[in-house]
């Protein structure tokens, strides 16, 4: 890959601060796992990657902050603009969202692949989050099929190329928008976590299952519940009646959700801009059923989704990063304790993530070349089978990323949908 | 199309199996023509690079080792101190740091490395000030015993993967075991009435953790805990 033509760069090499929730995944990372996920497209032709090569060079110049290494500093880590021009465009794996290594991958921090007629990047979480990740990932294939000679408008998910990135698309607006001096309590019970046979290192179980927004719309009204209500409720549900099933002693179930800030604060920003809240039941409180679990998500969700309680988070953790004896400690030291806090509570505090990207939307002349969109949580550590959605017109996909040999919350999860009446396709790596 | 008969999920067209519970897929036309699957077959597995943490370690080990060198060439009245730290720096340096230099490190050359340079280090350093008899009688024999333990559980844990509490309680039997026969050869070379002094605790310890292990071994619950809670 041919490194870029600049003059003046080499000298002023734009640089970013990590953003306040990006600053945790470089500590967290190990040799064998790092905080990845995926987003995937696709497409009604199949994929020709000389094309998709010269599309990723045409797109990555309107992603300034994507088109960037991560480097050390001595007190934080930072992104600096890369020499090269784009990162290689990849055959598909059996195993994606595998641990980015910093020097690979011309030095970048996403991984493009392609596969027949899919195009997936994937994302070291320090980059972006999946709205960001979406945002470039439909531009880019709007920038392909354009190269293929099909005319493609701007709106949507796709932005135009031909635009310079505004300093609110690039910015960390975490500091923006913090400024609640609300103090939050923080609860770190440890909770159940499914357990299973452990696939070897840089493995994942994937399966993804295709359903029709219409139908699981319907069916989450039913029970006065949102779709992100209605299937965490239901993953919630699952893993309470496991651990009833199988362990003796009863700990808290809990789902995490992360919700994008975008929809509560006016930013269009493309890094990270989304926080993880966790619904919990008590299973020491007596029996549950469905019908509970949903009410008790959904009441939750709704209590908690609120400008002023999604503001008192943020600020809760960006005074973490601006405490003055957090700030003057060395990086190393602050790796370290990162990786510490990561180990012993980490994943402990949540049985399962079920994270929602919404509704994908497109211009209208691009919906006839695109069949489904696809959204992939990385792997955890803990977690077994963490969960990802995407809606695509009427076609919702819900991804399985497994560390677990088993497909029993998987099978589970399917199978209770298809009980109800929701027909599902799935398909997986397996 | 094709369905699952236990899930009721429809299958991709190139399935051959259900993802979800495995059921085999019967497709009467078995003539249509093989749909790509839904993942390719090729994996990615990424390599471990630990040179350049074994070149820094290396080099925090080199600058004081010359430090120490030259203090002692300047005042050589203060005896050869620096002999000790040099050797015993790069006994260390071979045991730990050269296998990071080494892509595919052969678990047995890499024991054989090992026992010569511990060897080695027992008859240049520890005898510099003992006779000959001391290094033939007890440090060679001690030596070669661990060696011989050491090449065992290498062999044993190579020839099938073992479960963790196997690796366990082996590692206790053969510390047990090894600390009798150092008994032994310690009681023999100084001519010590009182055979198995420091090993009797030592066994004791071990045969509490074997039985320990063995009972919970068959506990499910506990591995998984155990797994869980001191994964790395």
């Amino acid at each position: 890959m041919a490194e870029k033509e600049k003059s003046s760069s080499r000298t002023h090499k734009r640089w970013f601060k990590v953003d306040n929730a990006g600053k945790i995944f470089p500590g967290q990372r190990t040799e064998t796992w790092s905080n990845v996920f995926r987003v995937s497209v696709v497409l009604k032709e199949k994929i020709v990657p000389e094309i998709l090569e010269q599309a990723l060079e045409d797109v990555l110049p309107r992603f300034p902050c994507f088109d960037v290494k991560i480097k050390k500093g001595f007190f934080w880590y930072y992104l600096q603009e890369n020499e090269y021009a784009a990162p290689p465009v990849m055959l598909d794996v059996n195993n994606p969202c595998h641990r980015i290594k910093w020097n690979e991958n011309n030095h970048f921090l996403f991984k493009v692949y392609y596969y027949d007629r899919r195009i997936s990047v994937d994302f070291f979480h320090v980059l972006t989050d999946g709205y960001g990740g979406s945002l470039f990932l439909c531009t880019l294939a709007a920038r392909y099929l354009t190269l293929c000679g099909h005319t493609i408008s701007v709106g949507g998910n796709v932005l135009d190329i031909n635009e310079p990135a505004t300093e609110d698309e690039i910015n960390d607006a975490f500091v923006k928008f913090a400024n609640s001096k609300a103090k939050l309590k923080k609860f770190n019970k440890f909770v159940y976590h499914a357990k299973g046979t452990k696939l070897p290192n840089h493995r994942v179980n994937i399966t993804t299952g295709f359903m029709p927004v219409d139908a699981i719309k319907k069916k989450a009204a039913e029970y006065n519940a949102t779709i992100t209500e209605f299937l965490g409720a239901l993953l919630l549900y699952i893993h309470y009646q496991k651990q009833n099933r199988e362990c003796y002693k009863k700990k808290d179930v809990s789902v995490q959700i992360p919700v994008n800030l975008r929809r509560t604060f006016p930013t269009n920003t493309f890094r990270n801009f989304s926080l993880c809240y966790s619904v919990r039941i008590d299973p020491n409180m007596g029996e549950y059923t469905f019908e509970e679990v949903v009410k008790q998500v959904s009441l939750y969700l709704r209590y908690i989704n609120n400008e002023k309680q999604l503001n008192a988070m943020i600020s809760n953790n960006l005074k973490l990063e601006s405490n003055p004896i957090n700030r003057i400690l060395p990086l190393f030291i602050k790796d370290a304790a990162i990786g510490l806090s990561f180990l012993l509570t980490g994943e402990q505090t949540t049985s399962v993530l079920l994270t929602n990207l919404g509704v994908v939307k497109l211009p209208k002349d691009m919906e006839p070349f695109v069949d489904k969109f696809i959204f992939m949580a990385g792997p955890g550590k803990l977690n077994g089978a963490r969960c990802g959605a995407s809606s695509l017109g009427n076609c919702l996909a819900l991804t399985f990323a497994n560390i677990y040999a088993e497909s029993d919350i998987e099978r589970e999860f399917f199978t209770s949908l298809v009980k109800m009446g929701i027909h599902v396709k799935v398909e997986s790596n397996r | 199309m094709s369905y699952c008969v236990n899930c009721g999920v429809e299958l991709d067209e190139s399935a051959i199996k259900c993802p979800l519970c495995s059921a085999p897929v019967l497709n009467a036309f078995e003539d249509e023509p093989e749909k790509l699957p839904p993942y390719p077959d090729n994996t990615f597995t990424p390599k471990a690079k630990n040179k350049y943490m074994g070149f820094f370690i290396s080099m925090c080990l080199l600058i004081p080792n010359i430090v120490f060198g030259i203090s002692n060439l300047l005042v050589p009245s203060s005896g050869n101190w620096s002999l000790y730290i040099i050797t015993s720096s790069a006994l260390f340096w071979i045991i730990f740091i050269a296998p990071l230099f080494i892509t595919k490190a052969h678990p047995y050359v890499l024991w054989f490395l090992d026992s010569v340079a511990v060897s080695l280090y027992a008859l240049f350093v520890i005898s510099d000030n003992k006779s000959p008899r001391w290094f033939l009688h007890l440090a060679l024999p001690v030596i070669a015993c661990v060696s011989a333990f050491a090449l065992f559980m290498l062999f044993w844990m190579r020839k099938k993967k073992r479960k963790w509490s196997e690796i366990t309680i082996a590692i206790f039997t053969e510390i047990a075991i090894l600390s009798v026969v150092i008994d032994g050869f310690y009681s023999n070379f100084y001519g010590k009435d009182a055979f198995l002094r420091f090993s009797i605790p030592i066994v004791a310890s071990c045969a509490a953790l074997i039985i320990f292990f063995a009972i919970v071994s068959g506990n499910k619950r506990f591995e998984l805990w155990f797994k869980r809670t001191f994964h790395v």
